[in-house]
């Protein structure tokens, strides 16, 4: 009657022993992040824009080999065909690119485009349920050596993500997410502003506050409490979400 | 005379003796009756209804074959008549090539052949071959009966054509008629289903076992097609709602609500003859038996850290071989013979979490179960069978529980504390002092976000907790186990790694040090049901 196959698990089939009895005391234990999640990136795409600098990056998807031109196409699929659950209440991003304020407003000094970079690599971090987490890459400017957080801010010029609210199990009323959607503006000691952009479809469901307090903690922990956001791709679509992230082995490559 | 025309226009527009009889106003146990107490009923009512009463009380004293008296005359008629009408209309095999006959051969229009063919024989062998075939223990068992529409369709049509025929005639049995219908095939039926199949019938509403009969007509859908004259509004509308009424346009309660709007005049506009002989009698469309639901409780443990609550499947695929549940139902399971089960328990642990002491409270819902008779003996035996079937739970305290006491389990997994040790892992070491500090704080409240691991189909929340007791032993210097008892629906993993810091306070801040939980078990649950067995 005995369905299981105790002997080929991976821990014994412990009995009424012990609890340190009952697991390998590994030093190695894997951490949080480590256990539950899985790195994937997303490189955003250097964009023509006056004043801008900054190389082309590789190509990220294989397969769409997309060109300057054709990314306005893309995106526009990307809002447009991509079926998600949508429901009225949600604030639709039909222009999620980089909407931000020409002139200086009171709050911020006077900005133009050029200042503000968008091409951060971002590690989008996939749970073992589909959630994500959007947080930096080790290879992101704003985690170079030497250099400083002073400030996040999760104003992105038409959106405040800290406005976002959601109800219930499907949350309800979040702002919708696409990979070129902005979570958050970084600022540095050294003048320099990064625009993080979110990589994956999906439901904002909260923004790490924590942030506004102590900034420190993303150079501190940027794969664990350091974390941007979390997002909930739309449960259908099974990979789709992921389409425009790369593996952790594809990045290593890549990059080095 | 009343009661003799009355009777004569009933039986000319083909009712059978039993409709006849409930018509007539008779709601004693003679409608129960075999044939010979219904015509003896039938006469009592004629002669009641004639005003004769004094008549009536000589004649059935000389067992039905009055003389003298004018209604006398009557009644040898109408048990003729009786007689005739129902002897031949028992098998349904009859009724079609009688069809075109006169009347008294045919179907009722009333019942449609319910209080007829409904009461066979051959009616009854179906019914007891339907209650053995359920292969059910219950001792016991009551009738449930689901009609025709059109029946009450007649039913109303020929009380609006009699009170026209007769407007004196005394209206109060209209109200209760089809419920009279039901009660009289139940009553002659149940005996006779009883000895058939050994098992106690049961009057009235007995919800253990029920067999639910539900009886059709052929032509049902033509019958009603009238209403679509009689109350216009009504049913043009559900006519076009087809997803609302795909099957049933025309229903019971919507008939009777039709014509408690309509006045018997407006009636007898549209159907101003008797409804016609039906082309058949009813058939058993279906025979379902229903056995109430039966409760199982015990107390499980659990001492594999690779074996979920319940069966676990990611996209059609099972994650991991067998659960909790399969381990305790199929072996119970394999005795009861349930249509299907369901299992719950006063909260559930993690498939990587032991359940240690007295185990976790859960109970097993069979539904439709066959054998309902469990000793004490043969419950210990199951028992038995299940801790020996496997090491990686063990289940105590098996018995039978009543419905009522469920709420139990609930309460036990909203209200009561729970006790755990979780082995923690300090990678860059702890401070003794921080370990000993623990035990000396007061209770802690914590403010806990839903969970990440858990957020894709939770709401999310924060939600405030207590940490009622800490104690904690060092185990080596990286590792140490940490004793606490928690308020109900506390997050025990979380409260240690702080779920990237979504949970404050968190062990680690409490400490000053960075902390993660390696293996967490339940040490106690808190609810002193179900009650201890003394195994």
């Amino acid at each position: 009657m005995d369905t299981t196959s105790p002997e080929s698990a991976m821990l014994p089939p412990a009995m009424e022993g012990k609890i340190e009895d009952t697991v390998d005391l590994n030093l190695q234990y894997p951490s949080v992040s480590e256990r539950y999640w899985t790195k994937y990136y997303f490189i955003p795409k250097e964009r023509k824009k006056p004043g801008s600098s900054g190389e082309e990056k590789g190509s990220m998807n294989e397969g769409t080999g997309e060109t300057e031109k054709g990314m306005e196409n893309v995106m526009k699929e990307d809002d447009e065909t991509e079926k998600m659950d949508v429901d009225s209440n949600h604030t639709e991003e039909k222009d999620d690119r980089l909407c931000l304020p020409r002139e200086g407003t009171a709050e911020h000094p006077k900005v133009t485009y050029s200042s503000l970079d968008s091409s951060g690599h971002v590690c989008v971090m996939v749970h073992t349920n589909k959630l994500c987490l959007v947080t930096l890459s080790d290879r992101h400017p704003a985690l170079a050596p030497g250099q400083e957080i002073t400030q996040v801010s999760y104003e992105v010029g038409k959106f405040n993500r800290l406005d976002n609210q959601v109800s219930g199990k499907g949350k309800r009323g979040a702002q919708m997410m696409g990979p070129q959607s902005p979570v958050c503006i970084i600022t540095c000691a050294d003048g320099s502003r990064h625009l993080v952009l979110a990589g994956v479809h999906g439901k904002l469901v909260e923004v790490n506050e924590r942030l506004l307090a102590n900034p420190k903690l993303l150079r501190e922990r940027p794969d664990a409490e350091g974390y941007l956001a979390v997002i909930l791709p739309p449960i259908k679509n099974g990979d789709g979400p992921l389409r425009r992230l790369i593996t952790a082995e594809q990045y290593q490559e890549m990059c080095s | 005379m009343l009661g003799r025309d009355v009777h004569a226009f009933l039986e000319e527009a083909g009712c059978c003796s039993r409709c006849t009889l409930i018509f007539l106003g008779t709601r004693s146990d003679d409608l129960y009756g075999d044939l010979s107490k219904i015509y003896e009923a039938t006469e009592t009512a004629v002669s009641r209804l004639n005003g004769q009463s004094d008549e009536v009380q000589n004649s059935r004293q000389n067992s039905g074959t009055s003389e003298t008296t004018a209604g006398s005359k009557c009644s040898d008629g109408i048990k003729e008549k009786c007689l005739s009408s129902d002897e031949l209309v028992t098998e349904k095999s009859d009724t079609n090539e009688n069809s075109t006959k006169k009347q008294k051969f045919a179907v009722c229009v009333a019942c449609i052949g319910v209080l007829q063919w409904g009461c066979s024989e051959e009616a009854i062998k179906q019914l007891s071959e339907s209650i053995k075939d359920g292969g059910h223990d219950a001792d016991g068992f009551s009738l449930s009966l689901s009609l025709p529409a059109s029946i009450s369709l007649r039913i109303h049509r020929l009380w609006t054509l009699l009170l026209q025929a007769h407007p004196q005639f005394p209206v109060k049995g209209r109200e209760d008629h089809i419920g009279t219908v039901k009660d009289v095939w139940k009553n002659v039926v149940g005996p006779q289903l009883g000895a058939a199949t050994g098992k106690a019938f049961i009057h009235g509403t007995y919800h253990d076992f029920v067999l639910n009969v539900t009886c059709t007509y052929v032509n049902d859908l033509e019958d009603c097609k009238i209403m679509d004259e009689l109350c216009q509004t009504m049913f043009a509308t559900r006519q076009k709602q087809h997803k609302k009424y795909a099957n049933s346009v025309y229903s019971k309660q919507a008939i009777d609500a039709a014509f408690k709007k309509l006045s018997d005049s407006e009636v007898l506009k549209v159907c101003p003859s008797p409804p016609s002989t039906p082309s058949e009698a009813v058939t058993f469309a279906s025979l379902q038996c229903q056995q109430a639901p039966m409760y199982m409780a015990g107390r499980y443990n659990k001492y594999s850290r690779d074996l979920p609550q319940t069966p676990w499947f990611v996209e059609g695929e099972r994650k991991l071989g067998s659960s909790v549940q399969e381990l305790i139902c199929d072996i119970l399971d394999q005795t009861v013979c349930a249509e299907d089960l369901k299992f719950s328990s006063s909260g559930r642990e993690d498939v990587d979490v032991r359940c240690l002491g007295n185990g976790r409270p859960f109970v097993v819902e069979f539904i439709n179960p066959q054998r309902t008779k469990l000793s004490g003996d043969k419950i210990s035996s199951l028992q038995r069978t299940i801790n020996n079937s496997t090491k990686l739970i063990r289940v105590r305290d098996l018995q039978i529980v009543e419905k009522k006491d469920l709420k139990n389990l609930k309460e036990g997994e909203e209200e009561k504390t729970k006790a755990y040790c979780a082995l923690c892992i300090a990678a860059k070491g702890y401070d003794n002092s921080a370990l000993e500090a623990l035990s000396k704080m007061p209770q802690l409240v914590i403010q806990q976000k839903t969970p990440l691991r858990v957020l894709h189909r939770r709401p999310l929340a924060t939600r405030a907790r207590t940490i009622l007791s800490m104690k904690a032993h060092p185990v080596d210097q990286h590792f140490f186990k940490l004793h606490l008892t928690t308020q109900a629906g506390t997050y025990i993993k979380e409260f240690v790694h702080s779920d990237l810091g979504r949970t404050v306070p968190n062990l680690g801040e409490i400490m000053g040090c960075e902390v993660d939980i390696i293996a967490l078990d339940v040490e106690n649950v808190a609810l002193d049901w179900p009650p201890k067995c003394g195994d």
